[in-house]
């Protein structure tokens, strides 16, 4: 399991989701993470959704911050 | 000399209504499910032994909390054993059940005053630890048990309230099998299909809120139509497009016998489409129909208790 969560909001108003859930999302850890939002278990914010999504459509790594 | 060994319960969860909806700021309907997870620690003369391995790491960041929150050293010589009768990632809530028992568990461990309150806030903690931003709703009634009405009212103000209810109903999960696509393919065919058709997502939504609130009757004993509102319901997601024409012809057979099924979480479009949530008036003829149609059910009690000590 990946521990490192990365901050796709801002410094000011962070987001942060796991690893997983945005460069393998097919993973057991990030479907479960996007189950969650799905059913308002994890909240995500209408910006950082709609950018959670365009990160997690692509088959590359992100650009955000990480943190373990 | 005894040995501190302590054991400790918390149930998973089912969305009963307004999973999607939820997301667009709508109500929905969480509630503990008779699926518990139970956590036991023991003092351990050297050396710190979890059973199964594979929830080391998740022992570990639990801890991790736990000492911070609750101001405490030590916790290293430890024999920690996880039994779950909750699948997990099948959206049953076992992190959250997980995260609520080894929280109560290092309470009795420690001796220290059982306090629901401070063990939901340690388990959301744990939660966050995991995953990012959760809402607090599965930690919430895994703590608590019962019945509990959330929304995100904006997105730093969430609502939760717990429900009086008269009602228990019984009804039965059926796994249809791991959906092709990935979650996070759902949530965007969702988001897309908002974007594409606001109004008539809107509509979907209101309804979706209806129906939530019929539910809420429902438990209060002010209405009978249970198996009416899950039909109502499993409609709309059906319009949202998130249930797939397997799994529709799978809860038509059922609707044909007389019951009702909606899916629960998040669904999928291509082949399956995760937990399905069926009720009948008559269990048996569900039963009948689970075997003939060689399905993966399991009955769960609705509105269970919550987290408990199970060493009396």
């Amino acid at each position: 399991m990946s521990n490192v969560m990365v901050n796709i909001g801002t410094s000011e108003r962070p987001c942060f989701v796991p690893e997983n859930a945005l460069i393998a999302p097919q993973s057991p850890g990030g479907n479960s993470w996007w189950g969650k939002v799905a059913t308002g278990s994890v909240i995500v914010p209408e910006r950082e959704l709609l950018k959670a999504l365009k990160i997690s459509g692509k088959a590359g790594g992100s650009n955000g911050n990480k943190q373990s | 000399m005894e040995i501190n060994k302590v054991k400790v319960s918390a149930p998973g969860k089912i969305i009963l209504s307004g999973e999607h909806a939820v997301v667009y700021g709508y109500p929905e309907i969480l509630c503990a499910v008779d699926r518990r997870l139970s956590v036991e620690i023991e003092e351990a003369g050297v050396g710190f032994d979890v059973q199964p391995i594979e929830g080391k790491a998740l022992v570990e960041y639990a801890i991790e909390v736990v000492r911070t929150k609750l101001n405490v050293s030590g916790l290293r010589n430890l024999k920690i054993r996880i039994d779950s009768q909750i699948p997990i990632g099948s959206g049953l809530g076992s992190s959250a059940a997980f995260a609520v028992a080894i929280t109560a568990a290092f309470f009795e461990f420690l001796k220290l005053p059982r306090s629901l309150k401070k063990i939901n806030e340690i388990a959301y903690e744990i939660e966050k630890k995991q995953h990012g931003t959760p809402s607090g709703g599965d930690n919430t009634v895994s703590a608590y048990g019962g019945f509990l009405l959330y929304r995100k009212e904006t997105e730093v103000f969430k609502v939760f309230s717990p429900l009086k209810t008269k009602v228990f109903p019984s009804i039965f999960l059926i796994n249809s099998g791991k959906p092709e696509e990935n979650t996070g393919e759902m949530v965007k065919a969702v988001k897309n299909f908002v974007l594409k058709s606001p109004g008539q997502a809107e509509m979907i939504f209101k309804e979706m809120e209806k129906i939530t609130r019929s539910f809420l009757r429902y438990l209060s004993g002010e209405e009978q139509n249970f198996g009416d509102l899950i039909t109502r319901n499993e409609r709309l997601l059906e319009e949202l497009g998130v249930v797939s024409l397997k799994t529709k012809t799978l809860i038509q057979k059922i609707e044909a016998i007389g019951g009702s099924a909606k899916i629960s979480g998040a669904g999928g479009m291509k082949e399956n489409s995760g937990i399905i949530l069926a009720y009948h008036q008559d269990p048996k003829v569900l039963v009948k129909l689970a075997n003939e149609e060689k399905l993966d059910m399991f009955r769960v009690k609705l509105g269970e208790k919550g987290v408990k000590n199970e060493q009396g």
